[in-house]
């Protein structure tokens, strides 16, 4: 009898970490309560209603009560869920294949507009980085680096632009290639993106459906990053990097908090 | 980001590996394990070095940061040219969380904790979900700084609060 035997080679860590388990990651309006998550998040709140995505599924938790949670809806999303963001009243899950759209019903309960498959690759090869939106227009970022590959063998880096107006039939309208982009934040007209191992990269998206290549802050090794009113908060491996934006955008390098 | 690389080996029929392959006995890394309704160990503690970091949140001036399957990080960055460790708010299995109004959401791999956070140095469970996080990652936690074969952590035996080291035999993990 032949013994039943499969490894996982080589896997990075990232895969392991980027692709399961990092969490929130939202445009400066993607803030709630007070708080504001980095693009790997996969838990969001909007007002007394706690949404969150395990590997395959979609929860809303009634949080009025934080005393006495009540679980209200879940439902399945799909597989190798990565991050939830959100923006007026819409729910964006990246996957390692697809991004899904949700739209939150008057009840609070998420109802399923859409899912875009990102390639038809072969089941091997699969992207694994987060999607954010201004509600219009949605960025996800693909990305194969070996450190960070979900056991990827083709070679994809690419910030992906979808047009989402009609939240039922996503179209794809502008690809950027690019290094090794991960985590990504939407703040006042310009995406910031983190690529490992080659920089913070700042695109201008002026023009939402165009992303245009502005600056990259190298010295930068990122893989999630937050901006808030001002402030620019990258996280690296042994640190989190941290940049006031000045007049004219004009970046300057802050303390760095190493942790 | 700790990048180390990370093998499974996983025996889909360890059964029938057993019968016909020598049984190996080497020195490797155990999981020590805790019960998830457990939360008499979600504390304040001092700060502590990251070694394998995620998830960042930024709240009232606060920088709170994963530390996969322990807990969280947090800085008081309320002046952003000096910020300071405030400490690390432990919850054994915690990978993702979320705040709102004074409140931590947090899971422990298996349940989705509700944390009154509003005095930081003395966080408390106001309430639970059970099993909101069944089928957790738990698999994927492995013994950070260490190199060679580890009993796979199983998730049906609780949640990793630790490593140990220990004669383990036919170990399907490692790291290298």
């Amino acid at each position: 009898m032949k013994n039943l035997f499969f490894g996982l080679l080589a896997v990075g860590i990232y895969s392991l970490t980027s692709c399961t388990d990092f969490s929130s990651g939202e445009f400066s309006d993607n803030s709630s309560g007070g708080a504001q998550s980095g693009s790997y998040t996969s838990m969001v709140t909007i007002g007394s209603k706690l949404y969150t995505v395990s590997k395959e599924d979609l929860s809303t938790v009634d949080i009025s009560d934080p005393a006495k949670p009540k679980l209200i809806d879940r439902q399945h999303v799909g597989f190798m869920i990565e991050n939830l963001y959100h923006t007026s009243g819409i729910l964006f899950i990246g996957s390692q294949s697809a991004m899904h759209i949700y739209a939150i019903n008057s009840k609070g309960v998420p109802e399923k507009k859409s899912s875009t498959p990102y390639i038809n690759f072969g089941t091997d090869v699969l992207p694994c980085d987060p999607v954010i939106s201004d509600g219009s227009f949605a960025y996800a970022t693909l990305s194969s680096s070996f450190d960070a590959a979900c056991g990827r063998s083709v070679f994809i880096n690419e910030l992906r632009t979808y047009n989402v107006k009609d939240l039922s039939n996503p179209i794809l309208v502008t690809t950027n290639q690019m290094q090794n982009p991960k985590g990504l934040a939407l703040s006042n007209d310009k995406l910031y993106i983190c690529e490992p191992n080659f920089g913070l990269s700042i695109f201008n998206v002026n023009d939402r459906s165009l992303p245009q290549p502005e600056q990259t802050i190298h010295d930068c090794n990122c893989f999630d990053v937050i901006v808030k009113d001002q402030l620019i908060l990258a996280v690296g491996k042994n640190e989190i990097f941290q940049f006031a934006i000045g007049p004219n955008h004009v970046i300057t390098k802050l303390q760095t908090i190493k942790i | 980001m700790n990048r180390k690389l990370f093998i499974f080996f996983l025996m889909a029929a360890t059964a029938l590996s057993s019968c016909t392959e020598p049984e190996e006995i080497v020195d490797g890394m155990a999981p020590v394990y805790g019960s998830p309704d457990d939360f008499s160990m979600i504390k304040f503690e001092a700060p502590r070095p990251s070694e394998n970091h995620g998830t960042i949140v930024l709240y009232q001036g606060y920088v709170f940061i994963n530390e996969k399957n322990n807990g969280i990080h947090i800085i008081d960055n309320r002046d952003p040219q000096n910020p300071i460790r405030l400490g690390f708010l432990r919850i054994p299995g915690n990978s993702i969380f979320h705040i709102q109004d004074g409140f931590l959401y947090a899971d422990n791999s298996i349940h989705l904790l509700i944390i009154d956070i509003s005095d930081i140095k003395a966080p408390k469970v106001v309430s639970f979900l059970p099993n909101h996080y069944e089928n957790s990652l738990v698999q994927e936690v492995f013994p950070l700084g260490f190199s060679g074969k580890f009993e796979c952590a199983r998730a049906e035996k609780g949640i990793v609060l630790g490593w140990e080291k220990k004669k383990i035999v036919n170990p399907k993990c490692f790291t290298n």
